[in-house]
């Protein structure tokens, strides 16, 4: 076999190498080596093809939340939006939520802002879209929950929250992680339109919002995801 | 059996046989597509006919290429539509390979770039050989070409992306 004839067999399909073309390999030096690089670009080939879909289709930078305005300059919304981020963040944090009503409707409208989150499916998000939603600041057992699908940063009331969907027996339930929406008691929320009850619930220092359907067992999922969080804040 | 039954079953069919390959397939619509957006539109579509047709399928053991050539058909309708929105090569590679930075390794995003250059006709058969595991026959079938023009290209395709990522495979040496 020609040294031409082996290297267009090699290249044309490395793992599929007949007897001859593995005779010329044990007795060519240069063809022999000439595989071996073959072999190692390979497993990059094959590595660059095989990437992370969840991290294409979901990027895990936080996402901007709708601009609704569009008429002022760029730099002008991106500095009014860093002005109210940190006059919010700044003057809230420490807060406890005085406004229930407030709260509960910003968790009810969030809930629309992400409708490709709203599915029934059995694939859990990948771990490292997770941890990026999470951030430090959370942690999550995942193994204490059935499937999360969806996790994103999102914008909430002024502060960057996880949202996670978890799935549950009737279908996908909306998992809002505020670590610093400090309640004094239950919040119930309530989207009759759509046919979804939650709740929002104190934990330590902050609240968790949960959204569900109707015929969902809140209280189940509640306690799972409870049970699931710890909080480093 | 009442139509419920029916879609139940189907469901539950879809979901064995259809629902495990949905990354794959989106890999693929991307790696033909080149945008993310794009291929989230196609596997959309492709796995709304695919369910539909379930019925057609008889022989399991062939779902794969099956899949395949819906993606294939429905990138190109989407192609089709889309196909005035034209956009300039570096910038767009630049753009969406950043996108898919999703490794630590350099050398890996390397040849991330180097695929995103390679040309259609070579690219197609490399993701179809490589990610989804076709054979040179299958991948002759799928795009409707001899198996020697297969060969050719897939030779062709690593050539170019060992001589973009510097390695040296890309003359005879000695």
């Amino acid at each position: 076999m020609e040294c031409e004839t082996f290297r267009e067999r090699i290249g044309a399909d490395p793992a599929d190498l007949d007897s001859e073309c593995a005779e010329h390999e044990r007795s060519c030096v240069p063809c022999a080596a000439y595989a071996a690089r073959g072999r190692a670009s390979e497993r990059l080939i094959h590595e660059a093809l095989r990437f992370d879909v969840e991290r294409v289709r979901k990027p895990a930078v936080p996402p901007a939340e709708p601009v609704r305005a569009a008429t002022p300059p760029r730099w002008a919304i991106a500095a009014s939006v860093v002005a109210v981020g940190i006059a919010l963040w700044v003057g809230s944090r420490f807060v406890p939520n005085d406004d229930p009503v407030e709260l509960a409707a910003a968790v009810e409208e969030h809930w629309s802002h992400e409708p490709e989150s709203w599915v029934r499916t059995s694939t859990p998000v990948a771990s490292s879209v997770l941890e990026a939603a999470l951030g430090d600041g959370v942690s999550i057992d995942a193994e204490r929950l059935n499937v999360v699908s969806y996790a994103r940063l999102c914008l909430v009331n002024g502060r960057w929250v996880p949202h996670l969907v978890v799935q549950g027996d009737a279908g996908p339930v909306m998992v809002l992680l505020m670590a610093h929406e400090r309640v004094a008691e239950e919040i119930p929320l309530d989207i009759p339109e759509e046919g979804l009850r939650g709740v929002i619930i104190p934990v330590d220092d902050g609240s968790i919002a949960i959204l569900g359907d109707d015929a969902e067992s809140l209280e189940s999922i509640e306690q799972d995801v409870s049970d699931a969080i710890s909080w480093s804040i | 059996m009442p139509e419920t039954s029916v879609n139940d079953a189907r469901t539950l069919r879809f979901e064995r046989l259809v629902a495990p390959w949905r990354d794959d397939l989106y890999r693929y619509a991307f790696w033909l597509s080149r945008d993310p957006q794009l291929a989230d539109d196609v596997v959309q579509e492709a796995m709304l006919r695919a369910f539909r047709s379930l019925d057609s399928l008889k022989e399991e053991a062939v779902v794969k290429t099956w899949l395949l050539t819906i993606v294939r058909r429905e990138h190109a309708r989407v192609y089709e539509r889309k196909r005035l929105e034209t956009r300039d090569i570096d910038e767009l590679t630049a753009a969406e390979s950043a996108l898919i930075a999703t490794s630590d390794d350099s050398d890996v995003e390397d040849m991330r770039q180097a695929i995103f250059r390679l040309a259609d006709d070579y690219r197609e058969p490399l993701v179809l050989q490589v990610m989804m595991g076709l054979s040179t026959a299958e991948i002759a079938e799928a795009l409707e070409i001899k198996q020697g023009a297969v060969l050719t290209r897939l030779h062709r395709a690593r050539k170019k992306l060992v001589e973009q990522i510097g390695a040296e495979l890309g003359a005879i040496e000695d």
